[in-house]
């Protein structure tokens, strides 16, 4: 993402502490109150951020094993259609649970590093002759296309773009 | 432990980027302030308390006798300077009182368009009387009583948008009724402005390019380059792909002319009552180059927004023939196609480098007064941005 969650919840702390908090009347007591209570809020998410995702992952890690561990204290003749459905979720969720998910902050890092070398490269290319240059043209106005199609459709109901309605839903772009 | 140049730039690091991209003189300065003022620090922003001290402490120096500042207030609709408005109280010479209302603009930590502020105090000088634009009264071009620079100029009446009308980023819906009385005077004015006889008025802080070269293209290009290396969080193949075009592309300047550089809707305002244009504000980014850049910069799609029956219009405000036809007819100067299609691209490169590059290390950096409005405005525009750009140059190659 272009400007990724923490400057995002980041950049409404500083809002809220240092332009709307101080604006509040003293004797709007609910609204001081309320505005505290949405800072505090941004504040945990801003600490939970780089996290969130690992932390939802470690729990379907937890719950996998420990669902694991009850379908194999039943004594084995034990049979059941909930039993049956358990067994075949667990065969889903197991081979999620094995792999290793990276922090947002060491994803966001890594692609960062592949961006930039991609744009090194690209440098090297645009330096050589002219079939080389127009290849590498090509390379990038493809992807360049689908970023632009993909990061279009992540904002769109944000108002700023034109032919929003013809964009495609959030959960349909990869 | 390494150090991102970018946060934490070296007297070195900044020589290098000056020496690599040589631009104006102003510019130089505005940039290179921005450099060696960077800090991890996160700005705080100005009080009404400290700014009326600071005001108090700079006018002592420019009114003779006494004076009141009042009703100090934070103005709101820019995204680059902090702005207050004012009320200033003093007497003539001869003794009689007078009262004004002004406007203060100051530099924050950083902002997405590094700009001197003693080029658009001069600029808003030398157009008095040619256009509708504030009148400049002080300065303080390298912060000296205010800690950042400043000016200080009148307070224009009128409004930026129909009443109601939303928060959507960078579209203006005008009505009909708005459209037909604004745009032609839109219209009226940028063509007056490309024929205002600048060599007539102080614009010392200007590097004017030599009419027949390529010369102030280049001081663009290396302008916006530099801004880019000196802001961006993350690269972008696209911008270096047109990048590098644009510098193998660039034309001659036909005329000289003073361009605004920001010319759009949301930059003027206008009495609600009735419908005319007050003042032509936001001067920060002009420049003496090609008014080609100016007309590529208003039929820009980030601009755009349709009609009733879903004409596309630029600026919200009239189709983009008309717009063309009416700017030549009223100017008496030809607009080139070939010149226009080269500033399309050019001021959709720059939108996307002030985007992409300053409104995202404001955004990172916590640089400026207005983080929040960076961190709705990057993700929402840069896609259009880079949108148009890519629609321009797809088949260039």
């Amino acid at each position: 993402m272009l400007i990724d969650d923490p400057v995002r919840i980041r950049s409404l702390i500083r809002a809220m502490q240092d332009v709307v908090i101080p604006s509040i009347a003293p004797e709007a007591q609910l609204a001081l109150e309320q505005a505290n209570l949405v800072r505090q809020h941004l504040s945990l998410m801003l600490a939970q951020a780089d996290y969130a995702y690992r932390l939802q992952f470690s729990e379907l890690v937890h719950f996998s094993a420990m669902l694991g561990e009850l379908i194999a204290c039943l004594p084995a003749a034990a049979h059941s259609t909930d039993l049956d459905n358990a067994k075949e979720l667990l065969q889903r969720a197991q081979p999620i649970a094995r792999l290793r998910v990276p922090d947002r902050g060491e994803l966001a890092r890594l692609t960062d590093d592949v961006r930039e070398t991609a744009d090194r490269i690209l440098k090297a290319a645009l330096d050589h002759g002219d079939a080389t240059r127009k290849q590498a043209a090509r390379i990038v106005l493809d992807y360049a296309a689908r970023q632009i199609a993909r990061e279009r459709v992540a904002v769109k109901t944000a108002g700023f773009d034109l032919d929003a309605a013809t964009l495609p839903d959030l959960k349909d772009v990869t | 432990m390494s150090f991102d140049p970018k946060e934490h730039p070296t007297e070195e690091w900044i020589a290098g980027l000056r020496a690599r991209y040589p631009t104006e003189r102003y510019v130089d300065r505005a940039l290179t302030r921005k450099l060696r003022t960077r800090t991890d620090k996160a700005y705080q922003p100005q009080t009404a308390e400290n700014i009326a001290e600071r005001l108090r402490e700079f006018l002592e120096k420019e009114i003779r006798g006494p004076f009141s500042v009042s009703n100090i207030s934070a103005l709101t609709g820019g995204a680059s300077k902090e702005q207050f408005s004012f009320h200033l109280r003093w007497q003539d010479a001869d003794g009689s009182a007078r009262s004004e209302r002004l406007v203060l603009r100051i530099t924050p930590g950083a902002s997405a368009a590094e700009t001197h502020r003693l080029r658009e105090f001069q600029l808003m000088g030398a157009l008095q009387g040619a256009l509708p634009v504030p009148s400049p009264r002080w300065i303080d071009p390298e912060g000296a009583i205010f800690g950042q620079p400043c000016l200080i100029c009148s307070f224009c009446e009128g409004v930026t948008k129909p009443s109601g009308e939303a928060v959507s980023g960078m579209r203006t819906s005008f009505g009909p009724d708005y459209r037909k009385a604004l745009a032609p005077q839109f219209i009226r004015h940028l063509a007056n402005l490309a024929n205002v006889d600048w060599r007539k008025h102080d614009l010392s802080a200007f590097d004017a390019p030599q009419q027949g070269t390529r010369e102030g293209v280049i001081q663009q290009l290396n302008w916006w380059e530099r801004v880019w290396a000196e802001d961006s969080v993350a690269a972008e193949p696209l911008l270096t792909l047109v990048g590098h075009w644009l510098r193998d592309n660039a034309p001659t300047v036909d005329q000289v002319s003073i361009v605004h550089g920001d010319y759009r809707a949301g930059n003027f305002l206008f009495s609600p009552t009735t419908l005319q244009i007050s003042a032509i504000l936001d001067w920060e980014l002009a420049f003496l180059g090609d008014r080609h850049a100016d007309l590529a910069y208003v039929i820009d799609p980030l601009f755009s927004e349709h009609s009733e029956t879903g004409e596309t219009l630029v600026c919200g405000l009239c189709t983009r023939d008309v717009f063309l036809d009416e700017y030549a007819r009223c100017s008496g100067l030809p607009v080139d196609p070939e010149r226009l299609r080269y500033y399309e691209i050019l001021m959709g490169w720059r939108n996307s480098v002030i985007a992409l590059g300053g409104g995202s290390r404001c955004a990172v950096g916590q640089t400026s007064h207005q983080d929040i409005m960076f961190a709705w405005l990057v993700p929402g525009v840069a896609p259009i941005c880079l949108g148009a750009l890519r629609k321009l140059v797809k088949d260039l190659f």
